[in-house]
């Protein structure tokens, strides 16, 4: 998917970003009073994705006038959708921070009766890839004897992470299981509060596994604490985690990308939906960038406009069939 | 020696001017912070976040500046608690206790300089256990177990009948109430929605600050405002400053809060809340003789206060040393660390001692600030109860609702804000206890979270809850709990 | 029947709706032995049967007669329309007319109460919209 990315980002932006600046202006949008809608409160993870974001597309003009942030918390995105529909339809100065946390979210039906088509998705700004990570001194050493040990008992492997069962943080762990045919059901999945205390228990000895996310077990993988099994990544990524081969290379088909970007209203007008993709678009080719999004914890995953449209739909096809094949749904949706 | 010699290195970091500046300026914010009562030191930090960024601020002193909030808003919770009856933050909610009532004596400036002297001995002393002891601490914290968890918050639940005052029914009913609205949203273990009643804003639970608020501001001043109104102030104002005795006899209770707060912080799972609790009612129960607890006791004042500032400095511990945040607030400090390009995580003691020791040794000095900055404006804000109440109270509900509205954008919570408003009213002319209320808010949900946690992971085997030594004490210590008024009884 | 009575039974009912709420989950699957049924039941067990102690023995509560039978209605109608009106009516415009409300109630002058409530409104705005940067609704002023 990264790679997908990158090529299509290559194959756009030499003639996009020149085309953009008579386009947008040509249809003459350009923002009054733009407001960034994070679901969370100030300090929560799309509060950051928001704030940071903004003040970059300000900082390089790419956006003349500063977006404000306002928080919108509440059923982790729901609220916020909720909104949009409700009050902000057609409103062109309003964007609202997603992940793939909240695709997860819409296809179990949390966020009402609010589906996937109900929002313009304009782009991504970055993505997070899961991680299987053991103790140092674990019995696993690779992912595949994660994988015999899950065939033989699922139950003999305690795994947990920040996240309730259904989760974004959870699929890590099901779609591990389920690539290897044995039922997430039957797994030992125990929520904790945030990744933090999921690697204090990892680190505890309490866990065996933590399906956590790259950018928050960095510091103890250059430590040497922990060893990753894989990256769900379709390529290895950089740095740090080089040596860490995919879950592909090792015969499990599991990608877990954790995509940030941003939605609008389901009636945003054209001219504002092109001005906003192609802010991004921008945003993705600055030269300041990579090490703004580093700073996010995120790694370069340029998908914007249509392309985004369809991974976000996508996706949540996906994780909806997930979700009634494991009967997290119990509702007909 | 070693140490000695890097802590050295730290403060030459942290007495640099503009780093001694900005621990100033993030004492007073964080102060102020405390004050606030919808807002907590983990959305400031956030706010701030991006200013540090385009002042571009050194990673040490952008860290000196977001911790100076963080440990900063420790000392402000109490003012509002003390004076008004309104906790700011979660850790205040025990203050309230004592220090109201002292306030009513006309003792209020007594009562926030204890706090501030409590917060600067628990803070200062906790700093030094830090210097020295934080790695082999952490490493000790992360083998805590959700077994042992379990058995410290039942301990801590054990006690909860000493903070009931009069009836054990409607000290235990209160409590039960607290847990059953924590529960409100989510159940993380099978992701079912629990008395939500349908509605999306509760999917995500109850926010601390709308329970807060209503219970305790919106349910003060709806019982202020039915009572013939009277001049408020003449009771108030002139009274006896804080004695040298008083701190004196304060010392003992004061220690033993900090190793309670400190322990209890450094724990990833538990927090401030839980310590300040846990150290309120142990010094109750320890002083029953000659106590006068809940009727405006020192001790009562200074032992949340002093836990509260320890277990804020415990919390940095495993965030420094192994790079875990245990709280949101330290995650979003962590996430500061990312900014920077700095790697959190065991290694930053070895990779970047200027911003680790830098940062260790500016709160050895932001503590002094604070206590400095703190005792003097201890008449200043005693003096906010001067203030003619149809200044004052307009003044504390339009704060408390905008504080609210602020960080959520949401009529739904001001409307739930005001129906728990009715409630803790309704409480308070019924001798219902709100504070039990509260604790039960946040234990609850960590008992019930631990408990299913232990039970996943032994499959379901009860023995395991009594499988580590830590447990068996903290069980033990239990019962004792639970049989002690019995037990006194007896020997009488 | 006496208040403290009244209480106990309204905690009963309490308890009794949590417990059935509680029991009537429907549980995808079983992630954790304990499920999420257990626990609210056994809590809302302790509270109906606090609820029932109190019933039985009500002794110490009573409810002190409000002074001001007119003040407490008259509060919670100001606190429900700010937060209704706080969105379509703006942050200024609905504070002030909270402030000033409470003032009046709480033996303001009208004049007084006016300045008391413009005053909180600015500042408070002053301090959460521009000072901390988080948007506060225009409303009418937009």
């Amino acid at each position: 998917m990264q790679r997908r990315a990158l090529l299509l980002s290559a194959a756009v932006l030499p003639f996009a970003a020149p085309a953009f600046v008579t386009a947008a202006r040509a249809q003459g949008f350009t923002p009054q009073n733009a407001e960034c809608i994070a679901p969370a409160a100030p300090g929560g993870g799309f509060d950051l994705t928001c704030r940071l974001t903004t003040r970059m597309l300000a900082e390089t003009g790419i956006v003349p006038q500063p977006i404000r942030t306002q928080n919108m918390p509440g059923g982790i995105g729901a609220v916020a959708i909720n909104h949009i529909n409700a009050q902000r339809r057609a409103d062109p100065n309003v964007i609202v921070a997603v992940s793939t946390g909240s695709w997860v979210l819409l296809s179990q039906g949390r966020f009402g009766r609010w589906s996937e088509n109900d929002v313009r998705w304009i782009g991504a700004i970055g993505a997070d890839y899961g991680v299987i990570a053991v103790r140092r001194d674990s019995r696993f050493q690779t992912l595949a004897d994660l994988v015999n040990q899950l065939r033989a008992d699922p139950a003999s492997v305690p795994m947990g992470a920040g996240g309730a069962v259904g989760s974004q943080d959870w699929h890590k762990a099901a779609l591990v299981a389920r690539a290897t045919g044995v039922d997430p059901r039957r797994m030992r999945y125990v929520p904790f509060e945030g990744g933090g205390q999921s690697m204090a228990a990892l680190l505890g000895g309490h866990i065996q596994v933590f399906p956590g996310d790259a950018s928050e077990v960095r510091g103890q993988l250059e430590a040497g604490e922990i060893r990753l099994l894989a990256v769900l990544a379709a390529n290895r990524l950089p740095g740090a985690f080089a040596a860490v081969p995919t879950a592909r290379e090792q015969g499990v088909e599991v990608e877990w990308p954790i995509v940030r970007g941003f939605y609008g209203p389901p009636q945003m007008p054209d001219a504002a939906y092109n001005y906003w993709v192609e802010a991004l678009r921008r945003l993705h080719a600055h030269p300041a960038w990579p090490e703004q999004r580093a700073a996010q914890g995120l790694f370069e995953f340029n998908l914007v406009g249509a392309e985004y449209e369809a991974l976000a739909k996508r996706r949540t096809a996906e994780f909806r069939q997930l979700a009634r094949d494991v009967g997290l749904v119990t509702q007909s949706q | 020696m070693d140490t000695l010699a890097l802590l050295g290195g730290g403060f030459a970091v942290a007495l640099q001017p503009h780093n001694l500046a900005l621990a100033l300026v993030g004492c007073v914010i964080g102060t102020a912070i405390g004050v606030l009562p919808g807002i907590g030191p983990l959305n400031a930090i956030a706010l701030l976040l991006p200013f540090c960024l385009a002042l571009k601020l050194p990673p040490e002193s952008a860290l000196i500046l977001l911790t100076a909030v963080y440990y900063g808003s420790g000392y402000g919770g109490r003012i509002t608690a003390i004076l008004l009856n309104m906790p700011g933050e979660p850790s205040a909610v025990l203050t309230t206790l004592d220090g109201h009532p002292l306030a009513k004596q006309g003792r209020g400036g007594a009562a926030l300089a204890i706090s501030g002297i409590g917060s600067f001995v628990g803070a200062t002393i906790s700093v030094v256990l830090m210097t020295f002891l934080s790695v082999p601490l952490a490493k000790v914290a992360v083998a805590f177990s959700p077994a042992d968890y379990v058995a410290l918050i039942a301990f801590a639940l054990s006690l909860l009948g000493a903070v009931g005052g009069g009836s054990a029914p409607k000290a235990w009913a209160a409590g039960c109430l607290g847990v059953l609205l924590a529960l409100v949203g989510v159940d993380s273990g099978t992701g079912v929605e629990r008395f939500t009643g349908g509605t999306l804003e509760l999917l995500g639970g109850l926010e601390f600050t709308v329970l807060a608020i209503g219970l305790f501001a919106i349910g003060e001043i709806l019982l202020l405002v039915e009572s013939r109104l009277r001049a408020e102030a003449a009771r108030i104002s002139g009274g006896q400053r804080l004695t040298a005795g008083e701190v004196i006899r304060c010392i003992p209770t004061m220690f033993r809060s900090t190793a309670i707060g400190f322990v209890i912080g450094v724990l990833p799972g538990a927090g401030a809340s839980v310590a300040s609790a846990l150290s309120y009612t142990a010094e109750k129960r320890l002083n029953e003789a000659n106590g006068t607890f809940g009727q405006g006791d020192m001790r009562g004042v200074a032992a949340p206060e002093t836990a509260d500032n320890a277990a804020q400095i415990g919390n940095l511990v495993p965030m420094l040393s192994l790079g875990i945040p245990g709280s949101g607030t330290t995650a979003v400090l962590l996430g500061a660390l990312l900014m920077y390009s700095i790697t959190p995580g065991p290694l930053l003691f070895e990779q970047r001692p200027d911003v680790a020791w830098g940062l260790i040794a500016s709160m050895y000095i932001g503590n002094c600030i604070l206590l400095l900055l703190n005792l003097p404006l201890v008449g200043v804000f005693a003096r906010l109860l001067t203030v003619p109440a149809w200044v004052l109270y307009p003044g504390v509900l339009a704060l408390s609702f905008a504080g609210v509205y602020a960080v959520s954008n949401s009529a739904f919570d001001l409307l739930l804000a005001i129906g728990f408003g009715v409630m803790g009213w309704l409480f308070r002319k019924l001798d219902v206890p709100l504070v039990p209320i509260v604790l039960g808010f946040v234990l609850g949900r960590m008992l019930e979270d631990n408990l299913r946690r232990a039970m996943a992971l032994s499959d379901g085997n009860v023995a395991e809850l009594v499988a580590s030594p830590v447990s068996v004490a903290l069980w033990a210590m239990t019962g004792l709990a639970l049989l002690w008024p019995s037990l006194r009884l007896r020997r009488r | 029947m006496r208040a403290g009575q009244l209480l106990g039974l309204g905690l009963i009912l309490l308890g009794a709706a949590a417990a059935w709420s509680a029991q009537a989950l429907e549980v995808p699957f079983a992630a954790d032995p304990l499920g999420p049924r257990a626990f609210p039941t056994v809590v809302a067990a302790i509270l109906a049967a606090c609820g029932s102690l109190l019933v039985l023995n009500p002794a110490g509560a009573r409810f002190e007669p409000i002074e001001r039978r007119h003040a407490p209605p008259a509060l919670l109608a100001i606190m429900a329309a700010y937060a209704l009106l706080l969105a379509p009516a703006g942050f200024l415009i609905a504070t002030a007319g909270l402030a000033t409300g409470v003032a009046l109630l709480f033996g303001a002058r009208p004049l007084a109460a006016l300045v008391t409530g413009g005053v909180t409104s600015v500042t408070l705005w002053l301090l959460f919209d521009r000072l901390l940067d988080l948007p506060l609704p225009k409303g009418l002023l937009a």
